[in-house]
């Protein structure tokens, strides 16, 4: 829980396929080396969250500005929200 | 030929022409489909894998071709408008003319916000947010909250000095302009600018704030600028490479263009 929201993350295991974290419009990353893929929900919504080749991490909220992690992007992410709840991009 | 000029030298007619043409857009439901296009990029635009709007080459060229789509489609609402410029190094406060009621409108209030200024305000009921990461249907702004400062002239010139285009790894970890100008390395251009406006600049959907475009305009300027300091330096990559895109190769989601035929801004218009 952070500021009353519930945050969930846990990398994306390719086994459970259809969903590959990268949510709609996503590509898997086919260079070597390439990043984790993690899945995140804020009160069970998904954010789409993307790692960066510096090892970092940004979401669909906060485009423009990379976290360290997925929970510190995750939790970026609620204070941007101001308890707003997340609605699926349709591509 | 067309020229694009910088904000700040607008008449109150340019204004007024400007906003209602955008307005104009977002009326008919063209606006959204840009919205809809951006969003679409960022979120598949990955640096390890097929990357075209942004943290690779091509995003110079493809902004580019983007703002000239939305610049003939305001123009087919009024064939005066061009697309002005937002020269960040100078007018880098919230009191900035950018912001008065007669065009963008001002930041967003203590608490939500949400702009209560100008046309693209929620009251006015001409703005709607139908393209959203979230739930909140306003227009949002933050300026200078994300983070205090805008790039200085400083910033921009020790970027526009750099010799090379773009290169491996072609994504946000690459040294050269491109990525210095995107704002993954360097001073932080680009990216920083989305995040000291804040709101919905600091999303995928960043569109939704009209003053994206102006922003991007003087990022696009500002490639013209680099151009004509290295006469010697070319786009790059200039052949085929691994999920970028090339010289020669088109871009998605046009499928017609390729970088190539975006180098020469003026066969366009021209900045002043
Ligand atoms: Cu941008």
């Amino acid at each position: 829980m952070y500021l009353g929201r519930h945050i969930e993350g846990r990398p994306a295991d390719s086994g459970h396929g259809g969903h590959a974290g990268h949510g709609a419009g996503g590509r898997p990353a086919d260079e070597p080396g390439g990043p984790v893929e993690f899945l995140v929900r804020v009160d069970d919504d998904d954010l789409h969250v993307m790692q960066n080749a510096d090892g970092t991490w940004i979401s669909v909220v906060n485009h423009y500005e990379k976290y360290r992690t997925p929970r510190a992007a995750a939790r970026a992410a609620v204070r941007e929200l101001h308890g707003a709840s997340l609605v699926p991009v349709t591509v | 030929m067309a020229d694009r000029k910088n904000q700040a030298d607008l008449s109150a007619t340019e204004r007024r022409d400007f906003v209602d043409a955008v307005l104009e857009l977002k009326r008919q439901g063209r606006y959204d489909e840009f919205i809809t296009t951006h969003n679409a990029f960022i979120l598949s635009d990955t640096d390890t894998g097929e990357r075209t709007g942004h943290r690779s080459p091509s995003f110079l060229p493809w902004h580019r071709r983007f703002l000239l789509q939305f610049e003939q489609a305001l123009q087919s609402v009024n064939p005066a408008v061009t697309l002005p410029y937002w020269d960040w190094t100078v007018d880098r406060t919230p009191r900035s003319s950018l912001w008065s009621d007669n065009f963008l409108g001002g930041d967003g209030r203590s608490g939500d916000g949400r702009v209560t200024t100008g046309a693209f305000a929620f009251s006015g009921g001409n703005w709607p947010m139908n393209i959203r990461v979230d739930g909140r249907t306003f227009l949002r702004r933050a300026l200078g909250v994300g983070v205090r400062e805008l790039p200085t002239r400083a910033d921009v010139d020790a970027v526009l000095a750099i010799p090379t285009y773009d290169a491996s790894p072609w994504n946000s970890r690459s040294g050269g302009f491109r990525n210095n100008v995107e704002g993954w390395l360097g001073p932080n251009l680009h990216n920083r600018v989305h995040v000291w406006v804040g709101g919905q600049m600091t999303t995928g959907a960043s569109p939704n704030d009209p003053v994206f475009w102006l922003h991007h305009c003087f990022i696009d300027k500002l490639w013209a600028d680099w151009q004509r300091l290295h006469p010697g330096s070319a786009y790059a990559p200039a052949s085929a490479t691994r999920n970028v895109i090339a010289l020669g190769d088109t871009m998605k989601p046009w499928n017609d263009v390729t970088p190539q035929d975006m180098l020469d801004h003026t066969q366009f218009y021209t900045y002043r």
